[in-house]
């Protein structure tokens, strides 16, 4: 069991700390940005034409 | 192929979360005691963070090769090239936080200027600086002046790499193709092993899914500057 006392005891809970925020921390800004580009993604898609209406039904 | 994205994200959790269960229950180390266990994250971090460096440089070629030939296909490799640098300033971070905190404690101190931190530390400034032009610099030579820069930064790497071979200074000899007195016990490997894959299959998904990002932002502002452009012809022919 990994305690809390001494320097090099918390040096290590530091370092995992370290690890897991920064790493998700990102994953979390990216997933932010994935939700953002699916704005983008809609508004550049081609547009939904309607659907062309023979002259007779019109 | 829409399955495969959830399932690397959930073999890549898997793989993180056996990492993690490795690192906490490999048996200690007989000077450092659980101090060591640091090596489990700050290897696999600080070793990928010599691989995409690579990813960037070989898209900033793809780049400056096709810009002038397929617009499209040179607008991918750059949205390549941003993916890797932004992830490769994600694991340096890490290798230098982990490293500092190792150092720290192992040490005594939180730096020295030694071969190997300095030249990580201009590994991890020049792709700071990568990032910095690419958001700065102004006009459309952008994507030019950062493919360059990123070929220039690559030059770092080999030389970081090899600088605990080359000048023996504070930091340790390599643990892996070290010579006969480098290496770890066997019943370390499964630690070491399964954090470097994990590590790795979450940076490639990491980057994929900045590269889709950044893509769908290259079409956003390019379909942008085409509605500006041709709004301002309608005003000059109105005018």
């Amino acid at each position: 069991m990994i305690g809390f006392q001494t320097l090099a005891q918390r040096h290590l809970v530091y370092a995992y700390c370290a690890v897991w925020i920064m790493q998700f921390g990102y994953g979390t800004w990216l997933l932010l940005q994935w939700r953002k580009s699916l704005r983008w993604k809609k508004a550049t898609e081609p547009e939904q034409t309607d659907p062309v209406v023979p002259r007779s039904h019109a | 192929m829409q399955w495969f994205g959830p399932l690397w994200l959930a073999l890549t959790f898997a793989a993180l979360g056996m990492g993690f269960y490795q690192a906490a229950t490999a048996p200690r180390e007989a000077t450092m005691g659980d101090l060591y266990r640091v090596f489990f994250y700050h290897f696999p971090h600080t070793i990928l963070s010599f691989l995409w460096p690579y990813v960037n440089c070989f898209a900033s070629f793809a780049y400056l090769y096709l810009r002038g030939r397929d617009q499209e296909k040179a607008q991918a490799a750059d949205a390549l090239a941003v993916a890797s640098a932004e992830v490769t300033v994600l694991y340096a971070s890490i290798g230098l936080a982990t490293g500092m905190l190792w150092g720290r404690a192992a040490w005594g101190i939180w730096w020295a200027w030694d071969a190997r931190l300095t030249t990580y530390l201009l590994l991890w400034l020049l792709y700071v600086s990568y990032l910095i032009v690419r958001r700065f610099s102004a006009g459309g030579q952008t994507a030019l002046i950062a493919a360059v820069l990123a070929i220039f930064a690559a030059i770092d790497v080999p030389i970081c790499y090899e600088s605990i071979r080359w000048w023996r200074t504070q930091h340790p000899a390599p643990v892996f193709g070290g010579g006969e007195d480098a290496g770890i016990d066997p019943s370390m490997w499964p630690a070491v092993l399964w954090n470097v894959g994990a590590w790795l299959m979450w940076g490639l998904l990491i980057i994929g899914v900045r590269y889709v990002v950044e893509r769908r932002k290259q079409r956003y502002q390019a379909a942008t500057a085409l509605d500006f452009l041709n709004s301002g012809d309608d005003t000059v022919e109105a005018a």
